[in-house]
């Protein structure tokens, strides 16, 4: 059922994204129009199917936990029933790809109130897409969570996360509408796209305002994973390739916000930041797990414990 | 009963003879009481413009309208051998034409917008002054709504036609709305004069004229309710302008790539867009390579009014289409309008529903 409900979804999420790319093309009012639909029926489904989901996996660990207690094994039955409590869905491969493409969609849902411009769905819709692509061909079976994540924090850090790497994924999609237009207008010949796309200027600001807009939540996310990590393993920051990563993509943004407000740098320079800035994100939110021993959970490649001696 | 068009225009007859035909929109009431007596017309409508003369009308007797028109139009134009600068069409025909000229697709620039708008105020002159029944406010709104639907619907209309206007439609691609926008004139030419009015128009939020003669700077800054500087000035106060108009009579360029980059520094990055109108030119091409600052000269403009034209006329053959179909669509109501009259009106709903129009 859960799989069903999010099958769909991607089935609308498809149909949106082609027909903005359509709109991109034709110019045709109507495609957008009937894009929009299919994006607000994607995200009504794809809420659907996620508390659908959550609560098919609390109960089957339920089921499970009182299993386990009838065969006495009290110890491992408490572990899966603080389970129970606990899931989120946003806890595996599948899930996080998934949670994190609606993100990106419910906030170009959002934005298209206050931001009128539909030709940017051409642009945004393709990034949620790509995430929901990703998660549509991986495994979407649950599986038994790890020790490490049978904690409240993962219903805080990762969702302060992810609107903050969704945000920066808007606003990674408005910097190539950016230099599109850009390009277009240093070739002195623009074609009919410039006359579509949104004034240079406008989408600079654009790209700023979404870019402070995920900072705050991007520091705090990083801040309740250092306090998360302190309460399991003892250690607020132990350099682990995922924290090291996460530092990396802060600092690309300080430097963005630094440039942009004191050193006088706007337009091009700036929007290649703001790709370059999301490179790293998917970098330390895919790439580093392959890498990480402690935050390998996507991957499987984690160890369960923390580091050595230092289980709180 | 005929419905009859009988015009002259910017293709058919010269200056001359049209300024002769051309009447204002005082004058517009007067000739319409003449035209409906010499022709024994029910209805008329007379659009005169720069580029044509043309009289709507619908009348029971085409011959004699013909030969009492010709004839006041004669006497009017001073030109006996006005015949033969004449156009005639009827009922299909007079009706298609019409909405060619509605489209702006018998215009001089094609796809031009200005007509759209004559078209309705000679409508108007004639509705208020009593002039149309049934016939021609069916005829003309329906025109309106073709003129209107071709333009939307295809890219006759695309783009701007002339220096001034493709230069703000420019600046709005790199500003968006210009309101809050400052505009800086250097030199007096009469280009920048004209690009200057256009983007007067989209209501910026400031002028300043800059020029080697500071009384022409003043002349012209009063012109446009701005300020004037000393030509010294213009570079400096470069800092606070977003538009910079150059047409200034110098031999080498007077703005170089060090100077542009400088004052970037200065304007923290804010985007930079010079008209460069000068010939020679004012600005050193590699100021365009500078980043946020774009540069175009007059022949930048030039190239992107006929990239626009050579888009409109690509769609000529998808707006005649729109319009034969619709003329089509029209004459059979007027089949019906003709037949009906002397019993009954019921199969004469007007065609369509230009409802949101």
């Amino acid at each position: 059922m859960e799989n069903l409900l999010f099958n769909a979804a991607y089935v609308c999420y498809t149909i949106s994204t082609a027909l903005y790319l359509a709109y991109l093309i034709t110019k045709r009012e109507r495609f957008s129009r009937i894009a929009f639909s299919f994006l607000t029926t994607a995200l009504v489904i794809h809420i659907g199917s996620l508390i659908d989901r959550t609560l098919v996996a609390r109960m089957a660990y339920r089921e499970e936990a009182l299993l386990l207690r009838a065969n006495g094994k009290i110890d491992i039955a408490i572990g899966v029933e603080r389970a129970s409590h606990a899931y989120v869905p946003w806890s595996n491969w599948f899930e996080s790809f998934s949670f994190f493409g609606a993100i990106i969609a419910m906030i170009y849902f959002f934005l298209s109130w206050s931001v009128p411009i539909p030709i940017l769905g051409a642009f945004i819709m393709p990034v949620s897409w790509g995430l929901l692509t990703v998660a549509f061909c991986s495994d979407k079976a649950i599986h038994p969570l790890l020790p490490a994540l049978h904690n409240y924090w993962m219903a805080l850090h990762v969702p302060v996360m992810f609107t903050s790497y969704s945000i920066l994924g808007v606003a990674f999609a408005v910097g190539i509408a950016y230099l599109l237009q850009e390009h277009q207008l240093k070739s002195k010949h623009p074609s009919d796209l410039s006359y579509r796309l949104p004034p240079l200027d406008e989408l600079d600001t654009l790209i700023y305002r979404l870019i402070m807009t995920a900072f705050p939540p991007l520091t705090l996310g990083i801040f309740l994973g250092g306090v998360w990590a302190y309460t399991a393993w003892g250690h607020f920051w132990s350099w682990d390739p995922k924290e090291t990563w996460a530092l990396i993509t802060w600092f690309i943004y300080v430097a963005y916000l630094y440039l942009r407000l004191f050193a006088g740098w706007r337009g091009r320079k700036t929007a290649y930041l703001s790709l370059a800035g999301f490179g790293l994100v998917l970098f330390t939110y895919v790439g580093v797990n392959y890498l990480s021993p402690l935050h390998g959970f996507l991957s499987g490649n984690g160890t369960i414990n923390g580091p050595v001696n230092h289980r709180s | 009963m005929a419905l009859l068009t009988i015009g002259l225009n910017h293709r058919t007859a010269p200056v001359a003879l049209r300024e002769r035909l051309a009447f204002s929109a005082h004058q517009l009431p007067d000739v319409l009481g003449h035209v409906k007596s010499e022709s024994q017309a029910e209805e008329a409508v007379v659009l005169s413009t720069c580029n044509r003369t043309e009289i709507y009308l619908s009348a029971p007797d085409s011959a004699r309208v013909q030969k009492g028109l010709s004839q006041w139009l004669k006497v009017r134009a001073e030109s006996p051998a006005l015949e033969t600068y004449l156009y005639q069409y009827a009922d299909t025909e007079a009706v298609n034409h019409l909405f060619r000229v509605a489209a702006g697709l018998d215009s001089m620039v094609v796809g031009e917008q200005e007509i759209l708008a004559q078209v309705k105020q000679a409508y108007l002159t004639a509705h208020k002054a009593g002039f149309t029944a049934k016939l021609m406010n069916v005829l003309f709104q329906r025109s309106l709504y073709v003129g209107k639907r071709v333009r939307t619907e295809t890219g006759l209309s695309f783009g701007s036609a002339s220096i001034g206007s493709v230069a703000v439609s420019m600046a709005e691609r790199i500003f968006g709305d210009l309101h809050d926008r400052c505009v800086m004139i250097m030199g007096a030419g009469k280009m920048a004069e004209l690009t200057t009015k256009y983007l007067q128009s989209q209501k910026v939020r400031s002028i300043m004229v800059s020029n080697r003669t500071y009384a022409r700077a003043c002349e012209l800054a009063q012109q446009f309710g701005g300020t004037a500087l000393h030509f010294e000035e213009g570079l400096e106060q470069m800092v606070n302008a977003d538009i910079v108009i150059c047409s200034t009579a110098a031999p080498h360029p007077i703005i170089s790539a060090e100077q542009v980059n400088d004052l970037m520094q200065r304007r923290k990055g804010r985007s930079l867009f010079f008209i460069d109108i000068a010939v020679p030119r004012d600005v050193h091409p590699d100021v365009h390579q500078i980043d946020n600052v774009y540069v175009y000269n007059i022949d930048d403009l030039q190239g992107l009014v006929n990239d626009n034209m050579a888009r409109r006329s690509q769609d000529v053959y998808r707006a005649e289409a729109i319009i034969q179909e619709k003329a089509e669509e029209f004459s059979r109501w007027l089949k019906a309008y003709h037949a009906g009259q002397g019993h009954t009106l019921q199969h004469s709903r007007p065609p369509g529903p230009p409802s949101h129009s």
